[in-house]
């Protein structure tokens, strides 16, 4: 097969459009099923990703590439599992390196495009930043409203004491 | 911003904060208190022994506790957070005058209605010498599907106590430590199989081939069964010595059409005659590991002062005839009996593919690793009488066979067309050998595919 059919082309939702590797773009379930639907036809016109706008989708495109080689996740483990492990390889903690926003667009954009690994990244990272916080400091860094009385805060903290030293 | 995620990604952010964080995070607004109080409901982990509290702050609201508070109101709505636990590991102290309030605390459990996996591992607070009663749950989630129950350290706490997880109906796998035959419990007999039971590990249990084949009886086709035992207290029993051959009877009759995988290692019961003859009567086990006594053709016994017993041991009886994967830890640092089985495979076990060595070091600082490690052990400060290990006594008790025999054992497997597994033991795992309770052979990665 000749290289420039394994090109596509996304367009963000502000028109941009990015031409991009098949098989880096197939990182994302959402376009890899969409390719294997749509065939042949899917090679010659543009994909629209209508909820990602054009530095966000350049931004995940630029994690794609670096992990287009990664070999597939193992079977998604369900959520009975044990606690997961919150460590991020050192070039996806860079790649973190972003302002809330972003991060969340990222986030979002995995989600919609169906990206595990990366969404697991975006997850690991918030998780991250949660970690020792009071409930205080959690709400002062993401900019949380509390609609708590202070009775129910109190009872909420009676429920989960017991977990509260772990 | 972070409230206007999806739900989906917030309960993977949930998924992986650290229970103290999930505390803070159920407290600073509702919507991820909706999404934070599951996942710190989910998995219950408590390890240090300070799982008491925990489960009273957890029953509180059910139970009149110290205080004598009662928040009914709340009640409904731990209810629905305990339906969230899908795994509960803790530990527990037990003291016998504290027992039932013991037993009330636990029945926290009883709410957890969802529960899929549950660790019960009590820790004794006193040495109790008349029998433990084990505190159980008086309800089981009928979703409970993994199951491990007993004591940390020795005890003896009669297995008829965990009849109501032997019975129960979903349970895949269960593992007990410490329980033992009771003199006082008569052996119900239960009748036919009827539980979906595949794993069973008996780990440091003294139990009689009685109780085996009756507890056995309750599975309707059980794959695994791990019988270890790695304790040396010599005057807990009689002067009878115990032949193995009962066991693999009571095996044989009761599991012997379903049962792929054996692990046996009881060499630290006090009089068992080793080897132990029989095992050739299990002609469906594909997977055996072994400790290296049991398959020796010098038969004696271990416990020195009796007489050896007049029992025929050849090798053929030694192994399941259909048997594929061997694990050992080697006895000798020349694998004589290894040696043999191969010899003789086409004969004895034709099938045989795989053997699986497990050697306790490799090298040097695995060696050195290991002495440390044995010199740190409380019973080498507790009591000066025993020695201060060094290197050469490390090779008695721990032989490890030479790079030049391995080769030529590796050399002989090929021809046999076996393949040769080494397994070294990581230091950071030692306590595989101490408690004789590592991974069994099909818990190994590419065990178990043909």
């Amino acid at each position: 097969m000749a290289t420039e059919s394994n090109k596509i082309t996304l367009v963000s939702n502000d028109g941009a459009e990015v031409v991009v590797d098949r098989n880096v773009a197939e990182r994302s379930m959402l376009i890899k099923n969409m390719m294997e639907d749509l065939g042949e036809a899917a090679m010659t016109q543009s994909v629209p990703i209508p909820n990602v706008n054009e530095s966000v989708l350049k931004k995940v495109i630029e994690w794609c590439e670096h992990h287009k080689n990664d070999p597939p996740a193992a079977a998604d483990d369900d959520s009975d599992s044990r606690k997961k492990t919150t460590d991020i390889e050192e070039w996806d903690q860079k790649f973190m390196q972003v302002d809330q926003e972003m991060l969340f667009e990222i986030i979002l954009a995995s989600n919609y495009l169906d990206i595990k690994p990366l969404l697991d990244v975006g997850c690991k990272t918030v998780a991250n930043m949660i970690k020792g916080k009071s409930p205080e400091e959690i709400r002062k860094t993401f900019n949380i409203t509390n609609d708590f009385t202070p009775e129910e805060e109190e009872q909420i903290r009676r429920e989960n004491e017991w977990a509260e030293d772990r | 911003m972070l409230c206007d995620l999806p739900n989906e990604a917030i309960a993977i952010i949930a998924s992986f904060c650290q229970p103290a964080d999930l505390c803070a995070l159920s407290r600073s607004c509702k919507l991820l208190y909706s999404h934070a109080s599951p996942a710190l409901y989910r998995h219950i982990v408590v390890k240090n022994g300070t799982a008491e509290y925990i489960m009273c702050d957890l029953g509180r609201v059910m139970f009149e506790t110290d205080d004598g508070e009662r928040h009914p109101l709340e009640e409904p709505r731990l209810r629905e957070l305990l339906r969230q636990t899908r795994s509960l590991d803790i530990s527990l102290h037990w003291y016998e005058p504290d027992f039932w309030q013991t037993r009330r605390i636990i029945d926290v459990i009883n709410d957890m209605v969802n529960l899929r996996h549950m660790s019960l591992i009590y820790i004794e607070e006193e040495e109790y010498m008349n029998g433990h009663d084990l505190p159980l749950p008086s309800v089981l989630a009928e979703t409970l599907t993994t199951c491990t129950v007993g004591f940390k350290d020795w005890a003896n706490w009669s297995i008829w106590k965990a009849t109501c997880l032997f019975k129960h109906p979903s349970l895949r796998q269960l593992e007990l430590h410490w329980a033992a035959s009771a003199v006082n419990d008569a052996v119900v007999d239960v009748g036919c199989g009827s539980t979906r039971l595949e794993s069973l590990a008996l780990i440091d249990c003294l139990i009689t081939p009685d109780d085996l084949y009756q507890v056995l009886r309750y599975p309707r086709a059980l794959q695994y069964l791990t019988l270890a035992t790695d304790f040396n207290d010599k005057d807990m029993y009689d002067d009878e010595q115990v032949n193995c051959a009962d066991y693999f009877s009571a095996i044989r009759r009761a599991s012997g059409k379903s049962l792929q995988g054996l692990r046996f290692d009881v060499t630290h019961w006090g009089n068992i005659i080793v080897p132990a003859p029989g095992m050739h009567e299990l002609r469906d086990v594909l997977y055996l590991e072994v400790a290296p006594d049991h398959i020796e053709v010098d038969k004696r016994v271990l416990n020195f002062q009796n007489p050896i017993p007049d029992i025929d041991c050849p090798l053929e009886q030694l192994l399941p005839p259909n048997l594929e994967v061997l694990k050992i830890t080697p006895a000798a640092s020349d694998l004589p009996t290894l040696w043999s089985i191969l010899d003789r495979k086409s004969e004895i076990v034709p099938h045989l593919r795989k053997i699986i060595l497990t050697l306790h070091y490799r090298n040097r600082v695995m060696k050195k690793e290991l002495i440390a490690a044995l010199r740190e052990r409380d019973d080498y400060e507790n009591d000066p009488e025993l020695f201060e290990p060094d290197e050469e006594d490390l090779e008695k008790i721990y032989p490890c066979a030479r790079k030049r025999v391995l080769r030529a054992f590796r050399g002989c497997c090929e021809k046999q067309g076996v393949e040769l597994m080494l397994l070294h033991e990581d230091s950071k795992r030692r306590e595989v050998f101490e408690e004789g309770a590592g991974p069994s052979v099909w818990e190994i990665d590419d065990q178990g595919r043909r």
